[in-house]
């Protein structure tokens, strides 16, 4: 056993072959009509060459049933048709499909833009020319800490080296690289360190996100952090923007990075409205599984959130008429509950990222990782705590379930 | 559809923009239930003044100007379909103080950036936005 990646991590059974789902409804709305998917992620496979402790797919196997190259292209048709405007392909890993680069280049010759997100473990000279060759753009690669916090949330030796080579490939074949970077409690005070080294890379952007309690991350509950980090982790992030302004890095806070504190305006000032929005899945954002599930966000659980296949359905008749990707359009402040059904911001806010509030209670509609929130706890002199009480059973995009405590902060 | 969101020049925490005072310090934003001869006849405080004038920017915002509805994962909507028409003036049945009787103010508060842009990369999920706008393949 390696000492810095700890006892190595069983892999999840495969997958189990794509379910049926509820029939359609027989007509789109007027509303289904409106929203249209901007930007769409696209897991390409589920197999994948590393073994990340947060991964919330559980990556490892490819899928029994995966699309072959002729649906994939067909699909690549479909989404063009629909107005997507940027694919992001992922895993797994994406580059461990033979056809990924076919897939790229058709994507791009359907006029939308194509990016890639990737750990980075076999993304070679030859990989990162043959994607740029196909049109990739950009790639974004996951550095979640320094070398030893990296290798150990990613589950091999050596995953920390392997991406600071892959970003120099992807540079090197003139791919535009970005950074993503998982929060959590082994990474947060190792984010101004991983900033320097982003800067040092050449990276145009740095994505954070907070490490979701899906998947491998529900099993190491300890690991994730707690409403209380938030008070010390936005302080943080501020002072990480202001020096990716001074080194003309773009941070982009992802969607879980919330909400509505004093540092709202400035973290999110290269966003429309400078500050956090709702969830967007099934409204401008598209999530596709390997086998052909159409969800509203790549992130959400499968079997809850799958609105039909693309074997069953044309995507556009799954994107208007299925009930998981109408959620959001039809969502109002009735269907919040908790803390953030009180909320001053829950008309705008909506309990923010569904996907983090689904891991946590299986079901969406209050989120306790809000730094608003958590401001408001400690005013009056509370805290809230998230206990797991049910384990998740170890399936690929399975969650366990979560109690707040709500507690005294003791002086 | 709510009201626009701005950040208290105060404590930077976002208020509504038809907010009278800031929720979360208590800062005063607008003039609220003060008649047009209080203000012409001097009856208000400079900083009620500047809080007038902050408010009346929110309300220039909130009309169709920069401030947009909240788009998820930041893509472009179209803001003038759901601002609401008496967007950033409150309650109608009293008078709030415009900023042009005010004379000049400073600019309090930042409106957020311009997102008339429709071609501008989507905020990602996952990694960040291609840097480039949409080209096809030759």
């Amino acid at each position: 056993m390696d000492g810095r990646t700890g006892p190595s991590l069983p892999l999840a059974p495969r997958a189990n072959p794509a379910r049926r789902h509820l029939p359609l409804a027989p007509v789109a709305r007027e509303i289904d009509r409106t929203w249209r998917p901007i930007y769409a992620v696209w897991e390409l496979t589920l197999a994948c060459d590393l073994a990340c402790r947060h991964c919330g797919s559980r990556a490892g196997r490819a899928r029994p049933d995966e699309l072959s190259t002729v649906e994939c292209l067909d699909l690549v048709r479909q989404m063009a048709a629909l107005g997507v405007r940027e694919v992001t392909v992922i895993g797994g890993e994406a580059y461990l499909r033979e056809d990924w680069v076919d897939i790229v280049r058709a994507i791009r010759q359907a006029g939308l833009l194509c990016t890639t997100t990737t750990g980075g473990r076999g993304m070679t000279p030859e990989r990162a020319q043959a994607a740029a060759a196909a049109g990739l753009q950009a790639a974004s690669v996951s550095i979640d800490g320094g070398e030893a916090t990296h290798d150990r949330l990613r589950g091999v030796a050596g995953a920390y080296q392997s991406a600071l080579l892959a970003a120099a490939n992807l540079r090197a074949a003139g791919i535009k690289l970005s950074v993503n970077t998982q929060i959590n409690k082994l990474s947060m005070n190792e984010l101004p360190d991983v900033l320097e080294t982003i800067i040092g890379l050449g990276a145009y952007a740095w994505q954070i996100q907070l490490t979701v309690a899906m998947g491998r991350a529900a099993d190491a509950p300890d690991v994730l952090l707690q409403p209380e980090d938030l008070l010390l982790l936005f302080p943080l992030l501020a002072r990480l923007k202001t020096r990716c302004e001074e080194a003309g890095l773009t941070l982009w806070p992802g969607n879980n990075i919330g909400y509505f504190g004093p540092h709202e305006a400035h973290l999110r000032s290269a966003f429309g409205p400078g500050h956090s929005s709702s969830c967007g899945a099934g409204c401008t954002t598209l999530g596709i599984e390997a086998d052909g599930a159409i969800k509203g966000c790549p992130s959400l659980q499968t079997d809850p959130w799958t609105g039909g296949n693309i074997r069953d359905a044309p995507l556009q008749d799954i994107w208007e008429r299925a009930a998981p990707l109408r959620y959001n359009r039809d969502r109002t402040v009735d269907d919040l509950w908790g803390y953030c059904r009180t909320c001053y911001y829950a008309d705008i806010c909506r309990a923010g990222c569904t996907w983090t509030a689904f891991s946590l209670f299986g079901k969406p509609g209050n989120n306790p990782l809000c730094h608003h929130r958590a401001l408001e706890f400690r005013r009056v002199g509370k805290r809230e705590r998230l206990v797991q009480v049910e384990r998740a059973p170890g399936a690929p995009f399975d969650n366990g379930r979560f109690e707040i405590v709500v507690e005294d902060i003791q002086p | 559809m709510s009201q626009p969101l701005l950040p208290c020049p105060s404590c930077q925490r976002h208020v509504f923009a038809d907010a009278c005072a800031c929720p979360f310090c208590a800062t005063q934003l607008r003039v609220c239930g003060v008649t047009r001869a209080a203000a012409a006849s001097g009856q208000l405080s400079r900083a009620a003044l500047l809080a007038a004038g902050a408010a009346a920017l929110a309300g220039v915002a909130a009309c169709g100007g920069p401030a947009m509805p909240t788009p998820a994962y930041g893509a472009p909507v179209d803001a003038s379909a759901d601002a609401p028409p008496d967007a950033g003036h409150g309650d109608s049945s009293v008078a709030d103080v415009p900023l042009q009787e005010l004379g000049p103010v400073d600019r309090l508060i930042e409106a957020p950036p311009q997102d008339a842009d429709i071609d501008r990369p989507v905020v990602p999920i996952y990694g960040a936005a291609a840097p480039v706008q949409r080209k096809p393949v030759p």
